[in-house]
């Protein structure tokens, strides 16, 4: 492929590739996004008809406005807010609610910047530790709470808790944990950023007082993206307005909503959203035959001997954790390339996004993938097997 | 360039294309069109054209890695050239001839 532009490569690999990458599957780009991001790729080109009150979620051209209410809407929220990245969501969220030396309890699954977001407000994190099934329930949070408010004397400020977490793509059991969060009165955050935007998502029947899910992750949406919602309960703390008063002019920027840093994600990226909008609204529609999908693959990827898998099974989600170190990691340990010639056989039949050289523990991820492709993908993984002489049942 | 302040666009719908330069002047706002006349075809067709091949490239995510076209998508490939193609002609007639 030759240059786009110097040394930056055209990067075609999602119409070359199958590309199996564990993080990047929900979030490849509709073709309307991919529109959108031609047209409105100039800095600020959603600000072109920005009137008063002069902030992004109230622009009415292009329709911003409506997108919001119709976000809410479609997660069943009061209010959403588009951010980039679902880490500015925990960010607004935990600087609303946590003060110095408050607790949050958080996963032992919890992605970093779950953690990054409590050590910028002065909290302190506690994991509730995962079940013999690596699964994350409502007894255990509920013991969790009990240990913070024994060892600090107080109940922790948030629960804040994966759906679905980045490392096995296990389903957690966030209604138990929102019904214990309700129990003790803890607000309590769902982080969905596997979850929002590939199936069907109602924060309030979750039981969420904050629903979080990321646009490039899972909502067909650029770097970064992401949404944090609420209900009418907490609209006014987490989207406050500034207060503040300029000392020497007495400006005041009143309109402005302090955790967004006034406007959020302006320019192409929130288009993108927009543009891939209608589209996964009806994607969601269509979760179980992913979940189907990604079942037939792993029934035939085990049907390789010494595979395994990792996340719960049946899957519940398409990013999957596999064990391959009975199988392709016994070859690479005589390879002349070790591990990288599982992913050099692996692009030989254009197949993309494992982790280079890894053969023993690895993710996958077949959102998006249609039944041909997840046919092709299976009888890649056999056709690899069998060249190398291993069993496939 | 210096920001096309208080310059109405003559191009509607792509306001802030760069056919339109403001260059400030001794405090005067000089309207420079570049190419004399606004060419609002020629860049609607080629927004046009790049819209019908983000369509192609669409097909090629859906049919990767084999591309083994069946007759729905070869009837799309065939509709998307000829887009394109009547975006060119459009564009050449504006610009060139």
């Amino acid at each position: 492929m030759r240059p786009m532009i110097e040394d930056i490569e055209v990067r075609a690999r999602e119409e070359l590739f199958i590309n199996i990458h564990p993080i990047q599957a929900a979030g490849r780009l509709t073709p309307e996004a991919m529109k959108a991001i031609i047209s409105y790729g100039d800095g600020y080109s959603t600000c072109d008809r920005c009137r008063k009150p002069f902030r992004l979620d109230k622009i009415s051209r292009p329709p911003i406005n409506d997108f919001h209410v119709e976000l809410a809407e479609f997660i069943g929220m009061d209010h959403a807010r588009v951010v980039p990245g679902a880490r500015r969501g925990f960010q607004a969220v935990v600087s609303s609610l946590v003060e110095k030396g408050d607790s949050v309890i958080v996963s032992a699954l919890a992605h970093y910047s779950e953690f990054l977001a409590v050590e910028a407000a002065g909290g302190v994190v506690k994991e509730v530790p995962l079940n013999p099934d690596s699964i994350i329930a409502g007894e255990g949070t509920a013991q969790k709470i009990e240990e913070v408010k024994h060892e600090t004397g107080r109940f922790p400020k948030l629960i804040m808790m994966d759906h679905f977490d980045y490392l096995f793509g296990n389903e957690h059991d966030i209604h138990g944990i929102a019904k214990v969060a309700k129990d003790y009165a803890i607000p309590f955050l769902a982080n969905c950023a596997y979850s929002l935007g590939v199936m069907p998502i109602n924060g309030k029947e979750l039981g969420a007082d904050f629903l979080v899910g990321s646009g490039h992750k899972s909502f067909a949406s650029p770097a970064p993206s992401g949404i944090v919602a609420t209900t009418d309960e907490w609209a006014d703390k987490v989207f406050r307005t500034t207060k503040m008063v300029g000392d020497v002019t007495g400006r005041r920027f009143g309109i402005k909503e302090v955790e967004m840093m006034g406007c959020t994600l302006m320019g192409s990226n929130l288009i993108a959203m927009m543009a891939s909008f209608p589209r996964v609204r009806e994607r969601v529609k269509k979760w179980s035959e992913e979940v189907e999908k990604i079942n037939y693959f792993v029934d035939e990827f085990l049907k390789i001997e010494g595979n395994k898998v990792i996340s719960e099974m049946p899957r519940k989600h398409t990013l999957t954790k596999v064990d391959t170190t009975g199988s392709f990691d016994k070859i690479a340990r005589t390879h002349k390339r070790r591990g990288f010639f599982f992913s050099d056989e692996l692009k030989k039949r254009r197949i993309v996004g494992g982790f280079a050289g890894a053969t023993r523990q690895w993710k996958l991820n077949t959102y998006g993938l249609s039944w041909d492709q997840i046919r092709y993908l299976t009888c890649a993984f056999h056709d690899i097997a069998s060249k190398y002489g291993i069993n496939v049942a | 360039m210096v920001q096309a302040v208080g310059c109405r666009p003559a191009l509607r719908g792509f306001d802030s294309h760069p056919r339109l330069q403001c260059i400030r002047r001794s405090n005067l706002l000089v309207i420079n069109v570049v190419g004399g006349t606004m060419k609002e075809k020629a860049v609607e067709e080629t927004f046009v054209a790049l819209f019908a091949l983000t369509d192609l490239r669409q097909i090629f995510r859906d049919t990767k890695p084999t591309f083994k076209f069946n007759t729905e998508e070869k009837e799309q490939i065939k509709q998307i050239i000829e887009r394109v193609r009547q975006s060119l002609n459009a564009i050449e007639s504006e610009l060139i001839e």
